[in-house]
Formats: structure tokens, sequence, C-alpha cells
């Protein structure tokens, strides 16, 4: 496939900085060169495709005060067309516009996205999410447009008519493609940031709880039974898993979708790697003598002793599980906890 | 008999405190729908196994897990919260009730002796076991008038503070009219209009941590003249919010929530507007809900300023009486918005209502006296009484960023500010007047640049000139691309 993305992820604001989005913005590349959907080139040992990737960051900006701003994306989207129109049909297959920072709800449809100089009183450096989204359809870039928004999306009544695409350029052979805009959260409501723990690290590190969610849904998460993630199945798996997984972290946050493409596609096969043993990597951080793992017919799936760090390496299948830790009398709000496997196929993590 | 049936046990699901019109779904462990139900009372047949039951309604969602074994009856409780200190909600306690209930009843502000108060403001934690240093300090907030008669710091000589319990309670008698209450710390500063009206009791609820949590406050006003934490109405009024956010939410209203919305003036006007806007901008190929039709008399409904602009031309120029309601505020600002979609009330405003959205655009300064002052000790520059006009204006009070002040506007304008000002400051803004203005002769492009009023830029001139400098030479940059060339 010919994908093409512009990935921006803006942390340092001059008010109300954010911690995860330059994060999610490098960890949303990954996932784009890991998964197949934009490899590196043949023999290429580098970060990720940057002829395919525009990676925008304010992290690549350190120590200069403004950018990045709509130039900066403007001028990416500019590189990317210089590569579209090499290709034999002048069109590639999917475009995705990644964005995560802060953002301000416009319409259901449309999100101002802030730029770097943005704050309260020049709350008009904003790109508009519909129109940029219009702007790709229209210069028919791809087939398929993905407009993916990791940020809030409350109202500033003074803010109405964010700027659009700098560019006015007739469409290359027509204007064929569709889109989907996927927006972490409902209109006039916020997105939020998360604690997570790096596995590798152990460094705990604020990102966004949508990306995560959505990362891991196109993992596997929301694959069925051939490891297919179609459209459909990714609004569901969403619609159905992703409130209750804000909900265990105390809040509530639920994703919203639209798009034009009409029918079901595909938007992504998983496969599960030949070596890989486990689905589900349990990380103990407690002392216990006695952990039982529960399926959801209170069948032993694993028993025994724990200290901190330790883990188990399990094979589940999809469905609820309940970890019990016998050492703890019966009205401890520590004893019992319910994890998911969303998916056999998908590696998943959580901790007791 | 299928094994599954035989091993089936009957079951009995009840929810407390429920939310009329919410979802309860039974999940088993393999994420597969069993049963789903707007009930608060579900009794079916189970195999054994372990279930997640999931409630969900407008702005609310819980989980539970339970295990079913044998035959069993499971109470699960809806964890209900809001701001206000009523029974159902969680979010209460008699710690929190009670001191509501009697300083609505007594004042803590006695400058007007034992009158029973008209204004009563309520803040406190969300749960008293996060007090401690969580509580926000009691002088940031203050409650003031345009004229500055009323002019109150809360401390603990006119507010009820208990850092036990983590709560503060204000509670006075005023007369009626326009107030702001403000809150200004290090981090945030809000103003809030605040209405004080004949034979209403304004209530103000506001929960907190360090810092106040404004996107949960809540504003009532009470024939009552009291709270009393078992009054349903608190209830309804929540019910009603969901319905501004999806008006599908609005069949959910209990016949126990239309009559506390028949008896209650302010709750009926909040119906009237929500009415208002959506009949006008109701889509005309979708058939029009038969409850739209519902407006209760002028002559029964506590009629806000939003009503009144509302029932009336949405271009009049707002005087003494500002909108609370943002989305109203927004119409009158000057812009003509698309016809709104099913899904959302106001496409392009405010979900919810949100009191204070607004007030945001305030800086720190928020009385052309303390602007004055700040002049004066050459914090700010110099500018003129077109700039404290513009200062105004650039709040939107006056129309949007893109309008230009109506004669009638300027000079009620001036009359305001001139109630607060001396002669020596208007002197001393006018001598500064004439040479200021000439020097910013780009202040018009730059207003044009930002959307902003021109006197916004007068005022903030260097931070709004590097600021359009910076990006007339990042777009020169980019303009030097032919992609980005405008075709003729």
């Amino acid at each position: 496939m010919e994908n093409f993305a512009i990935v921006v992820g803006i942390d340092d604001y001059h008010e109300r900085p954010l911690q995860g989005a330059v994060g999610d913005a490098k960890r949303f590349v990954s996932w784009l060169k890991d998964s197949g959907q934009i490899p590196n080139p043949p023999g290429s040992n580098g970060e990720y495709n940057q002829k395919k990737i525009k990676l925008i960051t304010s992290e690549q900006f350190n120590g200069l005060e403004d950018p990045p701003t709509d130039v900066e994306i403007n001028r990416a989207v500019y590189q990317v067309y210089q590569e579209v129109i090499k290709l034999p049909k002048q069109q590639a297959d999917r475009l995705y516009f990644y964005f995560a920072g802060h953002g301000l709800g416009i319409t259901l449809a449309n999100t101002a996205l802030c730029m770097r100089p943005w704050t309260q009183f020049l709350n008009l450096y904003c790109i508009s999410s519909s129109k940029f989204c219009d702007g790709f359809v229209q210069l028919n870039l791809a087939k398929e447009v993905f407009i993916i928004l990791d940020c809030c999306r409350d109202i500033d009544v003074l803010v109405t008519d964010p700027t659009g695409p700098r560019w006015n350029q007739p469409s290359l052979n027509g204007v064929t493609g569709k889109y989907v805009i996927i927006s972490s959260t409902k209109l006039g409501e916020r997105s939020q940031e998360i604690e997570v723990k790096d596995t590798i690290t152990d460094i705990s590190k604020k990102r966004g709880a949508f990306t995560k969610f959505l990362i891991d849904a196109l993992n596997g998460d929301a694959a069925d039974a051939n490891g297919k993630i179609y459209l459909q199945d990714l609004y569901r798996h969403l619609r159905n898993n992703f409130k209750s997984y804000t909900a265990a972290l105390r809040y509530i946050q639920e994703a919203a979708f639209i798009d034009s493409f009409g029918e079901n596609i595909l938007v992504h096969q998983v496969s599960r790697p030949a070596n890989q043993t486990a689905n589900f990597i349990l990380t103990f951080n407690r002392t216990s003598t006695n952990i039982e793992l529960q399926d959801g017919s209170f069948n032993t799936i694993q028993q025994g002793p724990v200290s901190p760090n330790d883990q188990w390496s399990l094979n589940l299948n999809k469905g609820i599980y309940v970890l019990i830790d016998h050492d703890l009398p019966a009205n401890d709000a520590g004893k019992e906890k319910q994890i998911k496997n969303y998916n056999t196929n998908s590696l998943s993590y959580d901790k007791f | 008999m299928t094994s599954s049936e035989a091993n089936s046990y009957p079951v009995n699901l009840s929810i407390g405190k429920y939310i009329h019109g919410a979802k309860v779904t039974i999940i088993d462990s393999e994420f597969n729908k069993i049963h789903s139900a707007e009930s608060p009372a579900i009794s079916l047949s189970l195999p054994r196994g372990l279930y997640q039951i999931r409630i969900d309604s407008a702005g609310y969602y819980q989980e539970e897990y339970i295990k079913i074994i044998q035959p069993q009856d499971f109470y699960i409780e809806m964890d209900r919260y809001s701001s206000i200190p009523a029974h159902p909600f969680k979010s209460t306690h008699e710690y929190y009730h009670k001191p509501a209930e009697q300083y609505s009843k007594e004042a803590t502000y006695k400058k007007e002796g034992n009158k029973r108060p008209n204004f009563l403001l309520f803040i406190a934690n969300y749960d008293r076991q996060l007090v401690g240093s969580s509580l926000p300090v009691a002088s940031d907030f203050s409650f003031f008038n345009d004229q500055r008669s009323v002019d109150i710091d809360l401390s603990s000589d006119n507010s009820h503070i208990n850092n036990n319990d983590g709560l503060i309670l204000f509670s006075g008698h005023f007369t009626t009219g326009l107030y702001f209450f403000a809150y200004r710390s290090d981090k945030e500063v809000r103003i809030f209009p605040i209405y004080v009206f004949d034979n209403y009791q304004t209530q103000f609820f506001l929960r907190s941590t360090s810092s106040p949590d404004f996107s949960s406050c809540r504003i009532f006003f009470s024939e009552k003249m009291q709270f009393d934490a078992d009054d349903t109405t608190y209830c309804t009024f929540e019910q009603l919010l969901h319905a501004f956010s999806d008006y599908n939410q609005y069949k959910n209203l209990s016949d126990e929530d239309h009559i506390n919305i028949g008896e209650s003036g302010y709750l009926k006007c909040l119906v009237n507007i929500l009415h208002t806007v959506l009949r006008a901008n109701w889509p005309k190929d979708k058939p029009m809900p038969s409850s739209l039709n519902t407006e209760y008399r002028e002559s029964e409904i506590l009629a806000l300023a939003d009503y009144k602009y509302l029932k009336n031309t949405m271009g009049e120029t707002l005087r003494d009486e500002l909108p609370m309601l943002a989305f109203v505020m927004y119409k009158l600002s000057g812009n003509d918005d698309a016809v709104i979609p099913l899904a959302s009330i106001m496409d392009r405003v405010a979900e919810y209502l949100k009191y204070d959205i607004f007030w945001t655009s305030f800086t720190n300064l928020n009385s052309p006296a303390e602007i004055a002052d700040a002049i004066k000790k050459e914090m700010i520059e110099p500018t003129t009484l077109e700039w404290l006009m513009g200062f105004m204006g650039k709040t939107g009070i006056f129309g949007s960023g893109k309008n230009i002040l109506k004669k009638e506007d300027r000079k009620w304008i001036k009359e305001k500010v001139l109630k607060t000002l001396s002669n020596e400051d208007i002197e001393f803004l006018n001598s500064k007047m004439e040479s200021f203005v000439k020097s910013r002769t780009d202040a018009k492009l730059i207003a044009a640049k930002f959307n902003i009023p021109f006197t916004t830029v007068i005022r903030r001139y260097t931070e709004l000139k590097k600021a359009y400098d910076e990006m007339e030479k990042s777009e020169a940059n980019l303009m030097e691309e032919d992609f980005f060339k405008k075709k003729s």
C-alpha cells in the first residue's frame, strides 16, 4: 500500500502545557512503521520512513518560541503532495492525519486544533480539522483520508472560524477520496492524559488515554477472529469499551466518529507473531502467598504466590477474568480485580 | 433443557438511586450483551458465571461486576454526582447539606441585619476525605457589583469556613440586580454574572480540590428562599441540563420531574429557552417532537435576560442585563450560525450549560478603576478611554471581534466607565491618548489579522505586534512556494 502520514504532537504551549502529546505522536509513528502501514524502505534502519511520514512536534523546535504553527503543517502537506504526484496513479491509498495537543470544539465535524502559539488570549492560533480534511479530499491526495484527533473539544465561543489550508490547487484527477474523522472525545468535552508506566523502562509518563486505547485496538484488540479490523469493528470496540476503559481511570470519555465511506472498509489486518507465546502479561506490585486467576466460569487459570515485579505470561481467550488475592479479607477493596482480554492476537498488559 | 439452562439461576437486579431513562446492560464474560433495559429492576435467569453490569445515561456511566453461583438478588446503587449537596446524589453528606440548609436561612454576611439571605454560595470539596490542604483560599473568591458599592472578599468575618470538612459558605441579603462572583488565583481568573431577583434565592454551588472545578458548577434560583437537601427539584434540574446536551433526554423526564418544573419559575424559563432555540432551528426535513410546543407563560417564569433576548430581536444591544447562558451570549455577539443539526442543540456553541464560558475572556484586571490604577503605576502601557471601552468590547459583551461599537453602546459604556473613574483618571488617560494611538499606525492591520478590536491591539500592542510580525514572516516564507500561491 502507498500510505502517507502527517503526524503532529504539541506539548509546549505557552499556557497549559501538556506532557503526553509529543510522545503519543511518536507512538503513532511507531505504530505506522511496526504495523506495516508505512514501513521503512528496504534496507533502511531509520526511525521511520521520512519521505512518507511527516512528524511535526513541539520538541523539534525546542528553543524557538513559536513553531509548530499551521505553516509547518501546510509545508508537510506540500512535501507529501510532491511524493504523491510521482506515483503512477497520482493518488496514495491512504493519508493519515494525526493530531495530539490542545483542541476546541467548533461543530460536530469541526475541531479547532491549537497550534503552539495558542493562548487563551491569542485563541485564533488554530487550524480547522474539517477544513483540512476537506482540503485533503479536494486535492485527492489519497483514496482514504484518516483524521485522528486526540485533543479536547470543549468550547471557546470566541473561536468560530479557525484557519484552513493555505493551498488552492486543482484536485489530482478528480475528487474520489473518502474520509473518516475519529475524535478522542465528544463535542464539548475534554480529552484526558493518563499516567502510564513504560513496560520496559518502568518510568511513569503521561499520554493520551485515547491514543493508547486506539493503538491497542489497531494492534488487535478490535480485530475479528481472522485478525481483520474493519471500520465498524473499530467503531464498535471504541463505542463498547473505551468508556469502560476510562471509567476504570475514574473519569468518563467517549470517542466520536464521522465518516463518508458508506461501506465497511478494512482498516488493518493483524496476525500474531510466530514467536509470541503469550498474549497477556500480568505484572504484580504486591506480595501474596496465594493469587488466583479465574475465568468467567470461575475455573482456575493460574494460581500461586507472587512478589513485587513478578510476571505471569498468559495465553488467554477473549473475555473477562478475575484476579483474587486470597491473603486479603473479603471486604478489602484490593482483594479482587477484573481484567479484560479483548483479543487473542494482541499482546495486552495489566497490573495487580 | 440445555446444560446452560440447567445451570441457570433466577437473578433479581435492583438499581438504587436510579436515573429515569438510564440504560442497564448485562454483559457476560465473553463480552456478549445478554440483556438491556431502561429499568431500575431486572429479573432474569442467568448461567453461573461472571457478569458486567453497565449503567449508562447522558453524562453518566458506571460499571460493576457480579458473580452468579446461586439464585441471588443484587443491589447496585448509582453513584450519581452533583455539585448540589442534595439527596440522592452521592456527593453529599450531612456535613455539607446541613450547613447549606442553615446558612440558606441565616446570613453569614450580616450587613443587612436579619433579613433572609437571597444569595447563597456553597463551595465544598468533592468528598470530606479529600480535605486538608485541598480547600481553595477563601479570599480568592469575591462578590461585587458594577458600582462596587458591594465589594466583598470572602473571609471568616463574612463566611462560614470549615477547614475540617472542606466547606466555605457565604450568604447574605442584597438589593436585586446584577452582581459578579469572581475567583482570582495565580493560575486562574473567572468571573460570573450573578443575578439577584425579587422573591428568589440565588444559589451557586461549586466543588473543589485545591482549585475550584467550574466545569461542574451550578446556578439555581429558588422560590423557596432556602436550600433543602430533600428537594427533588435539584434532581430535575440536573436531568433538564442533560436535555440541553441532547434533546433525546427530554422524554426521559419523569412525571415528578414535570411537576417540579411546573413549580419552578427558573426551570420553566430554561424549558422555554430550550424550546425556543430548538423550534427556531429545527431541520425542516425532520418531524418536530410535540414536546417542543411546551412553552410556559411569561407571567409564570423567572424571565432571565437570556429568555428576553431570545424572544426579542437577536441583535438587540445589551444593557444592564447580561445573559448567563453561553450560547445566548454567542448568538448575541453577532454571529449568524448555520442550521443546528439534530444531535446537538447548538452545533457551534456549548453543548451543555456553561455559565462562565463567556467570562473567561476577562483578564486579571476586571474593572476600569483597577485598570486606571495599573496605568498610573506603569504596570501597563498608557491608553485611552477608548481602550477601556475596547476592553469591554473585547469580551464580546457589545459584539463580536468584528463589530464596531454602535453609538448608543459607546455612550452607555462611557457612562458606566465614568462612574468608576475620577476626573483625574480621565484627564490622565486623555493626555496620553493622541500620541499613543498615532504611534501605532499598524494597529488596524494587526486587529484585522487577529480578528480582535482595534482598541485591544492598542492596549496589548507590544505582544500582538510581535506575534503579527512572526506570523507575517512565516507566511511570507510559505508563500514563496507556488503550491500556496492563490490562483487568480
